[in-house]
C-alpha cells in the first residue's frame, strides 16, 4: 500500500494541443514518489517540454495534475511554483537579471524569504553547482555551460521540493554532463523528487531510476532496467539503447552471455570479470 | 556569449566608480541641472571643464568619451549655425555677404557648451556603474518600480536582440546572402526582420514563463544596499561647490 503523502506529482489523463491544433500530449498518466529521480524519454516533438511545462501550472491541459496530493489550480499557483523548481532548456530563458547573485537570488526573494536567508541561499547554490566566485557577474557573459549551471542554481536556491529538469545535460562537455549528473543525484538524496527530460541514453542511468518512455502517449513505464534493455521498443521511437546495454544484449542474443543487462560501467565491469574467470 | 557589453567602462576602478551609487547620481545631476541653467559662456565653459576634469579622474578613455560626443555635438549644431543668422539683435559681424548677430552667435555657442557638459557629466554617470545598479538607485530614490522594471527588462532584451540579430546574420551569411539592391534582396530582409520580432517576441514569453515559474508576481526583490559613507558625502559636496562655483567665476 503507498503511502498517498509520499506521492509527489501525479499525472492523470492529460491532454494538450497547442492553439494551433498540434497535439503535444494525449492521455498522460504517471506519478512520481518522495525521493524517487524519473528520466523522461521520448524523440524530438515527442511533448517532453510541453509535459513539464504543466508540472508547475504555466501550461494548464485537459485532465488533472497534482502536486503532494493538491490538484495545480488557479488558487495554489504560488505555492505550487514554490514546491516545483523548473529548470528551463535553454538557460538563457532563465538567466535575466544583471548580475548572477540577483539571478539567484529572484525565486528566494519571491517567496517572502528575509534578505538574510536569501544572502545563504544564494551563496550555498552557487557554491554547489560550482560558480562560487562568479557571483557578480553579468550571465550572459558566462560560458554556456557556466550558464547552465547558473540556471539549475537559481532553481535550486528556492529549495524546491519536486524538481524539473528539461535537458540539463545537453551541450554539454562530458565533464560537465558528470557533474550535473552529480548534481541531480544529490536533490534526489536529500529527499527531491526529480524529473528529467534527456535525450542521454547513455546517462539515464547514472541520473535515474526509472523511466518514462514519451510519444504524445506514455509508450512504457518502468525501472531503467525493465525499459532499456528492450531494443524494440527503443527502435520504434528511434532512440538507442545505452552503448553498454546495447553491446551485452547483443552477446546475450548470441548466447555469450546470461546475466542481467549492466547499464553502469562498474556493473559491466563485474560481468566481463565472471565471464573471464568461467 | 555576447560580445556586446555597454558596461565595460563600468568595471573601472576610480575614485568616482567607488563611490556610492545614490550619492553619485544626485550630486551629478544637480551639476548637470547648475550646467543646463548657465546663463553665459565663460560659466558654461567652466561647467565643460569640471566635466572633463571628471572624465580624467573616471579613467574612462577620453578617446572615446569624445567619440561619444559626436551625438550631442550633431544635435546642437543646428542651433550653432541658425542662430546668429536668425538672431536680429544688434551689433552685427559683417562678412559682406553674411552678416552674423553677435547676440545670436554668443546664445549659440552657450547651448552648443552647455549640451557638451552636460553630455560629458552624463556620460560618467552611465560610465561608472553598471545599468542596473543606476536603475536601482533610481528606484530606491523614488523613481516607481514599475518603471524601474521596464528599464531593466528593456536592458536584458536588448542583448536578446542583439544576440538574434547575430545568429540570423551569421545564418544569412553562411548561406551566402549579400545584399543587393534589387527586390529579391529586400524580401529576404524583410523576412529576417520579420522572423527576428517573432522570436524575440517568443523568447520573451518563454523567459516570462521562467520568471513565473520561480514565483514572479510583478514586482522585483529589493536589491540589497550600500551604505552610504562619509567619504561618499564628501565627494557630494565637492561637485555641488563645483556645480555652484562655475555661477561666480
Ligand atoms: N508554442 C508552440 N506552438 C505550437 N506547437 C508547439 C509549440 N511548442 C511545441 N509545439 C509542438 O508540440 C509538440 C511537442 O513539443 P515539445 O517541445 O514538447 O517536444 P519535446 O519532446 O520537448 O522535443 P525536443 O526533444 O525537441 O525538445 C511538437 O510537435 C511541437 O512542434
Ligand atoms: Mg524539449
Amino acid at each position: 500500500m503507498i503511502n498517498r503523502e509520499d506521492i509527489a506529482i501525479e499525472v492523470d489523463d492529460l491532454s494538450y494541443s497547442y492553439p494551433d491544433g498540434t497535439l503535444a500530449l494525449d492521455e498522460v498518466n504517471f506519478s512520481l514518489k518522495r525521493g524517487e529521480s524519473m528520466a523522461l524519454l521520448g524523440p524530438n516533438g515527442a511533448g517532453k517540454s510541453t509535459l513539464l511545462l504543466h508540472l508547475n501550472g504555466l501550461l494548464r491541459g485537459a485532465g488533472k495534475v497534482r502536486i503532494w496530493n493538491k490538484e495545480v489550480s488557479e488558487e495554489n499557483l504560488r505555492w505550487v511554483r514554490g514546491q516545483v523548481g523548473m529548470v528551463f532548456q535553454d538557460p538563457d530563458d532563465q538567466l535575466f537579471m544583471s548580475t548572477l547573485a540577483e539571478d539567484v537570488a529572484f525565486g528566494p526573494a519571491n517567496m517572502g524569504l528575509p534578505e538574510e536567508q536569501v544572502r545563504e541561499r544564494v551563496e550555498w547554490a552557487l557554491q554547489s553547482v560550482g560558480l562560487a566566485g562568479l557571483s557578480g557577474k553579468v550571465p550572459h557573459h558566462l560560458s554556456f555551460g557556466q550558464r547552465k549551471r547558473a540556471a539549475f542554481a537559481t532553481v535550486l536556491s528556492m529549495k524546491p521540493s519536486i524538481m524539473v529538469l528539461d535537458e540539463p545535460t545537453s551541450n554539454l562537455d562530458p565533464q560537465s554532463k558528470l557533474e550535473m549528473v552529480c548534481l541531480i543525484r544529490e536533490q534526489q538524496r536529500n529527499g527531491a523528487a526529480i524529473v528529467t527530460a534527456t535525450h542521454d541514453v547513455n546517462l539515464v542511468a547514472l541520473l535515474a531510476d526509472r523511466v518514462l518512455l514519451l510519444d504524445k502517449r506514455v509508450m512504457a513505464e518502468g525501472t531503467v532496467p525493465e525499459i532499456m534493455s528492450q531494443r524494440d521498443l527503443m527502435d520504434d521511437l528511434g532512440l538507442e539503447m545505452p552503448i553498454i546495454a546495447d553491446l551485452f544484449q547483443s552477446m546475450k542474443e548470441e548466447g555469450l552471455y546470461s546475466g542481467a543487462i549492466p547499464f553502469k560501467r562498474d556493473e559491466a565491469m563485474e560481468a566481463i570479470r565472471a565471464m573471464l574467470r568461467m | 556569449m555576447s560580445g556586446f557589453d555597454p558596461d565595460r567602462f563600468s568595471r573601472l576602478d576610480s575614485p568616482l566608480h567607488n563611490w556610492e551609487a545614490r550619492t553619485r547620481l544626485i550630486s551629478l545631476f544637480i551639476l548637470i541641472i547648475s550646467i543646463v541653467i548657465a546663463g553665459d559662456i565663460i560659466h558654461a565653459l567652466a561647467g565643460l571643464a569640471i566635466s572633463i576634469l571628471l572624465v580624467l579622474i573616471s579613467g574612462l578613455p577620453l578617446s572615446q568619451a569624445v567619440a561619444f560626443m559626436k551625438w550631442p555635438f550633431i544635435f546642437l549644431l543646428p542651433m550653432l549655425l541658425i542662430l546668429p543668422i536668425t538672431t536680429s539683435v544688434e551689433p552685427y559681424l559683417d562678412f559682406g555677404l553674411l552678416k552674423i548677430s553677435q547676440e545670436g552667435l554668443n546664445l549659440g555657442l552657450l547651448f552648443m557648451i552647455r549640451g557638451l557638459a552636460a553630455a560629458f557629466s552624463a556620460l560618467i554617470i552611465m560610465g561608472t556603474a553598471p545599468f542596473n545598479v543606476n536603475i536601482n538607485s533610481l528606484s530606491s530614490l523614488g523613481m516607481p518600480s514599475s518603471l524601474a522594471q521596464i528599464f531593466l527588462f528593456t536592458y536584458r532584451y536588448v542583448f536578446l536582440l542583439y544576440d538574434e540579430l547575430q545568429t540570423m546574420k551569421r545564418s544569412l551569411d553562411s548561406k551566402g546572402f549579400e545584399m543587393r539592391s534589387n527586390v529579391r534582396s529586400a524580401g529576404i530582409l524583410a523576412t529576417a526582420i520579420a522572423m527576428l520580432l517573432i522570436r524575440s517576441y517568443e523568447r520573451s514569453e518563454d523567459v516570462f514563463n521562467a520568471m513565473l515559474s520561480r514565483g514572479y508576481e510583478g514586482r522585483l526583490p529589493s536589491i540589497q544596499r550600500q551604505n552610504i559613507c562619509l567619504i561618499d558625502l564628501f565627494k557630494g559636496a565637492l561637485i555641488c561647490a563645483a556645480a555652484v562655483v562655475i555661477h561666480f567665476i
